[in-house]
C-alpha cells in the first residue's frame, strides 16, 4: 500500500530522474518500511517523504541527467576516427514543438524582409556628416568624377616642355601639357574628342602620359565619360591643406625618377588632385633649376 | 554554461560526501550513515538523496562503482558510489571553511565549553 502510494508520488519527478533512480528509490522505501516499524516511526517516515518531496523535487528538476560517456575520437580498427553519440535519447515532443515554431518564425521573418526592400541608411553610430572616404566613394558610385582635362583635349596640342613652362600652380587650371596622341613624343596614345584622358607622369620618360578613358586601367585611374563637373566635396578635399586627395583604394604613386627631384606619392588620380600635384612638382622643379644658377 | 548547483555546497551533498569518505556505499547505506553522523537530525529521503547524488555525479565529485563481490551474490542489485579525488578535495575545503567559522564562533564565545 505504502509502496504503491510512493510509486505514484514518484511520477511528480522528471522522467529522466525516474528512469535513472526509480528502482533505487523504491528499494530505499522498501528498506525503510522494513526497518522502521511502529506507528510513530511510520508517521515520521511519511513526514520525511513529504519534506523530501518539497525539498528534493526542485533539485531533481535542476539536474541535467546527462549520461557520462567518453567522447573521443578514438580510431577504430581501420584507423579511421569515429564519433560517439552522447545522447541516445530521442528528442522530446516539447523540444520538437519549440524548435519547429522558432524555425517557422525565422522563415516568415526572412520572407517578410525579402519582400520589403529596405532603404539605405547610414551606419549606426556614424555622424550625419559623411567622412572623406564615404564622400569619395559616393562620387565614385555616381560615376561623375572631376576631370577638367576634357576642355584641354579640345585645345590644340602643344609640346610637353612648352606646356610645363606655361602652367601655373594657383589657381588650378586645366592641364595644358596634355599631349595629343598624334604628335606627342613619349605618350602611349590619347583618344581625343569625347573621351577624356588623365595625364600621368611616367618614371622613365618624365613626360606626361595619358590614357584614353576606354583603355585606362581601372586600378590606378579614375576616368569619367560624363561631362567634367568636379564634385565640390572632392575639390574641397583636394584643396584642403594637409589633407590631400583621399581615396585609398585608388591610390597612385607618381614618382619622378631621380632621387634629387621631388616626389609625389600616395595621391589619388582624380582630375583636380592630379593637377594640383603636377603643378607642385613643376613648381619644385623650377625652383631646383633656378637654385644652381644662383 | 554549466549550472553551478554545488556552489555553495548544499548541506545534504556535504553530508553524503562525508559519508562516502569512509568507503563505498549504496543509497540506503548513505542515508543511514548521514542519519548517524548528524545525530538523527538529517534523514535523507529518496528525492533529496538521489538528486544530490546526481548533482555530485555531474560535478565529478562522486563516481559510481561496481557492486562489491561479497555482497552481490545474495543481495539485490544496488548501485555503489565512491568519493573521487576532486570530491575529497572539495569536502576538505568545505570542512576547513566550517572550521574557520567554528574558530570565529569560539573567539566570539558563542559556543560553550562542550564544543571546544
Amino acid at each position: 500500500m505504502s509502496k504503491k502510494m510512493y510509486t505514484r508520488l514518484l511520477r511528480l519527478y522528471p522522467s529522466r530522474f525516474r528512469k535513472q533512480y526509480e528502482e533505487e528509490a523504491q528499494q530505499l522505501i522498501h528498506d525503510r518500511l522494513r526497518d522502521e516499524t511502529g506507528f510513530f516511526n511510520r508517521i515520521r517516515l511519511w513526514l520525511d517523504l513529504a519534506t523530501d518531496l518539497i525539498t528534493g523535487l526542485p533539485q531533481a528538476y535542476r539536474n541535467s541527467y546527462v549520461e557520462k560517456q567518453v567522447a573521443s575520437l578514438s580510431p577504430n580498427i581501420e584507423g579511421v576516427p569515429s564519433f560517439k553519440v552522447l545522447d541516445t535519447e530521442p528528442l522530446r515532443s516539447g523540444t520538437i514543438l519549440v524548435g519547429g515554431t522558432m524555425t517557422l518564425c525565422a522563415i516568415v521573418i526572412f520572407g517578410f524582409v525579402l519582400s520589403h526592400p529596405l532603404a539605405y541608411g547610414p551606419l549606426s553610430g556614424s555622424s550625419k556628416k559623411p567622412s572623406a572616404i564615404e564622400s569619395v566613394l559616393e562620387n565614385v558610385n555616381k560615376a561623375t568624377l572631376p576631370d577638367t582635362s576634357a576642355s584641354t583635349t579640345q585645345q590644340p596640342a602643344k609640346p610637353a616642355s612648352q606646356a610645363a613652362s606655361v602652367n601655373t600652380p594657383q589657381p588650378l587650371p586645366p592641364p595644358p601639357f596634355l599631349p595629343n596622341s598624334s604628335n606627342a613624343p613619349g605618350s602611349s596614345g590619347v583618344a581625343a574628342g569625347p573621351q577624356q584622358a588623365i595625364p600621368i607622369r611616367t618614371q622613365s620618360s618624365n613626360k606626361p602620359l595619358a590614357y584614353p578613358a576606354a583603355t585606362a586601367p581601372s586600378a590606378g585611374f579614375l576616368v569619367s565619360a560624363t561631362p567634367p563637373q568636379p564634385p565640390a566635396q572632392i575639390n574641397a578635399l583636394a584643396q584642403e591643406p594637409g589633407t590631400g586627395c583621399i581615396a585609398p583604394q585608388l591610390q597612385y604613386k607618381a614618382r619622378t625618377g631621380t632621387h634629387s627631384e621631388p616626389t609625389v606619392s600616395g595621391t589619388s588620380v582624380t582630375g583636380a588632385c592630379l593637377q594640383r600635384h603636377d603643378a607642385a612638382v613643376r613648381h619644385a622643379r623650377r625652383r631646383m633649376r633656378r637654385s644652381p644658377q644662383r | 554554461m554549466p549550472k553551478r548547483k554545488l556552489d555553495p555546497l548544499p548541506s545534504a551533498a556535504f553530508q553524503i560526501m562525508l559519508a562516502l569518505a569512509a568507503g563505498d556505499l549504496h543509497g540506503y547505506a548513505i542515508m543511514r550513515q548521514v542519519e548517524e553522523q548528524t545525530g538523527g537530525r538529517l534523514r535523507l529521503g529518496p528525492g533529496t538523496l538521489y538528486g544530490s547524488i546526481q548533482a555530485l555525479l555531474e560535478g565529478n565529485l562522486v563516481e559510481e562503482v561496481g557492486q562489491p563481490e561479497e555482497t552481490g551474490t545474495h543481495q539485490e542489485r544496488r548501485r555503489y558510489y565512491r568519493l573521487t579525488t576532486a570530491g575529497r578535495k572539495q569536502a576538505r575545503a568545505e570542512a576547513e571553511k566550517m572550521a574557520d567559522t567554528l574558530r570565529v564562533a569560539r573567539a566570539r564565545k558563542i559556543l560553550r565549553g562542550d564544543y571546544v
